[in-house]
């Protein structure tokens, strides 16, 4: 059944005949529960505007638990992403307290300009996007 | 079945077909039947053409997934779905006009 066809559109007089069945066979039953057409009942409401918040709920507190924990993450994660064959490889250095190093600010003096290293500013953002991306990851499936 | 069995088995029958003969069958051999070409004449799906019963079961399921798509529709959009009745042929004749809507508005969507 594709999507054109959710409902079939021709129900053919058997099948009416078959239905009319069934429908007189649940008629003899004296525990015939068939709804009556009613507004839809209160509890079916709040129960659906309860579950929506809830759900909103579950994921307020997952965003929260998310950004709330990023930096904690990410502490937890450098010694990892310094001690990776990944990071030996790009050749990271990090500083004894086991941060990135800083590179100082761009000079806005263009005559003193100093070509800066592609290579190390690339490895430092893929290396910063490892840990961000396992932070995440970690959050996610613990809180979500 | 234990609505039909020792009840009204024959006018069962009369509608479904014997259920003695053929017998039930194993469910492998039900999923290997391969269905009639025309089988949309007679039945509301492929599997049902399998065994009486199984058309039974399948019209049974069929009647009550009718039955709860018109109340639902009926709850939302009084006015596309009028309360259903407990004839089943105003009650397959509504569920059709619906089922177009549905089929052409799925359509729109993209095949």
């Amino acid at each position: 059944m594709g999507l054109k066809d959710l409902v079939p559109e021709i129900i053919s007089p058997e099948v009416i005949k078959k239905l009319a069945f069934i429908d007189q066979l649940i008629g003899r039953n004296p525990n015939r529960r068939i709804p009556s057409p009613s507004p839809l009942p209160a509890s079916r409401v709040v129960r659906g505007a309860l579950s929506t918040l809830t759900y909103s709920g579950y994921d307020i507190i997952a965003r929260i638990a998310l950004f709330r924990s990023l930096p904690l993450l990410t502490l937890l994660a450098r010694p990892l992403a310094a001690s990776s064959p990944f990071a030996a490889n790009l050749n990271v250095a990090l500083d004894p307290a086991g941060r990135f190093p800083i590179q100082p600010p761009e000079s806005t003096d263009f005559n003193a300009h100093v070509p800066t290293t592609h290579s190390d500013s690339a490895t430092r953002s893929s290396v910063t996007q490892i840990i961000l991306r396992w932070s995440l990851r970690t959050t996610t499936k613990t809180f979500v | 079945m234990t609505l039909v069995e020792g009840k009204c088995e024959a006018e069962c029958a009369a509608v479904f077909g014997d259920h003695n003969n053929p017998p039930t069958p194993t469910p492998s051999a039900v999923l290997r039947t391969r269905p009639a070409r025309d089988w949309q004449g007679r039945f509301v799906s492929a599997y049902a053409t399998a065994h009486p019963w199984e058309d039974f079961a399948e019209t049974w399921g069929f009647y009550f997934d009718m039955w709860a798509v018109l109340m639902t529709m009926h709850h939302h959009l009084p006015a596309l779905a009028p309360i259903p009745t407990h004839s089943p042929s105003p009650l397959a004749r509504t569920y059709q006009q619906l089922g177009i809507f549905f089929n052409e508005s799925t359509a729109n969507d993209g095949p």
